[in-house]
């Protein structure tokens, strides 16, 4: 376990100086099929990380229960994060099927990208609000 | 930018034991996504690694149902 938590110190160390926005912030009217690509796939990779997260917390022992370990998983959060999960996921596969279609216009891209960053957004906020 | 699965993997791999050892949850997925954004800036991703990107999201969509189901249930 200790070996664990400094690769994960390490980790989070050499990625402090990382502009993690900055993939994010192409400018709308210039954005290439590249760019919307790119943008997509990050996001959805950042859905998944976040997703395997917000599956560890459905997994925790009921809050409801009487004696509930401190670290658990309330059932109105669990009901949210489903919601924002299923519209971040509508959002970010809906953005990449616009993306791989190379015909796809740049207001379209934009678009779908936008959209697709919206969603991600509520999803991570809501796994953030968990806290042990 | 093919490195990326891998590297995703073994964060997975992490995550469930650090979060069973209490760790904060926002820094996890806020390093989760640092990571991820890092590696994803650097090259346009192929349409093979489009698609190796889906099996993978498609198997945590999964789970996070399942678990879901269980929970709720």
């Amino acid at each position: 376990m200790i070996r664990t938590l400094a690769i994960v110190a390490a980790l989070a160390l050499s990625l402090a100086g990382c502009n993690a926005a900055q993939i994010a912030q192409a400018p709308i009217g210039q954005m290439t099929v590249d760019d919307a690509r790119n943008i997509i796939y990050t996001l959805k990779s950042s859905y998944a990380a976040t997703e395997v997260v917000a599956t560890q917390y459905v997994k925790l022992p009921a809050c409801e229960k009487p004696a509930a370990p401190p670290l658990c998983s309330s059932a109105p959060v669990v009901r949210q994060m489903v919601k924002l999960r299923d519209s971040a996921r509508a959002a970010i596969y809906g953005g990449e099927e616009v993306v791989l279609n190379s015909s796809a216009s740049t207001p379209l891209l934009s678009a779908a990208i936008a959209a697709a960053q919206n969603g991600y957004a509520s999803f991570k906020i809501i796994t953030e609000t968990y806290k042990k | 930018m093919g490195a990326i699965i891998p590297i995703l993997m073994q964060l997975f791999e992490t995550v469930p034991s650090m979060v069973k050892a209490g760790l904060d949850v926002a820094d996890l997925v806020s390093g989760a996504v640092k990571t991820t954004k890092q590696i994803g800036t650097s090259v346009s991703p192929t349409d093979e690694e489009f698609k190796a990107l889906a099996a993978l999201a498609k198997e945590y969509d999964d789970d996070f149902d399942a678990a879901v189901a269980a929970r709720l249930a």
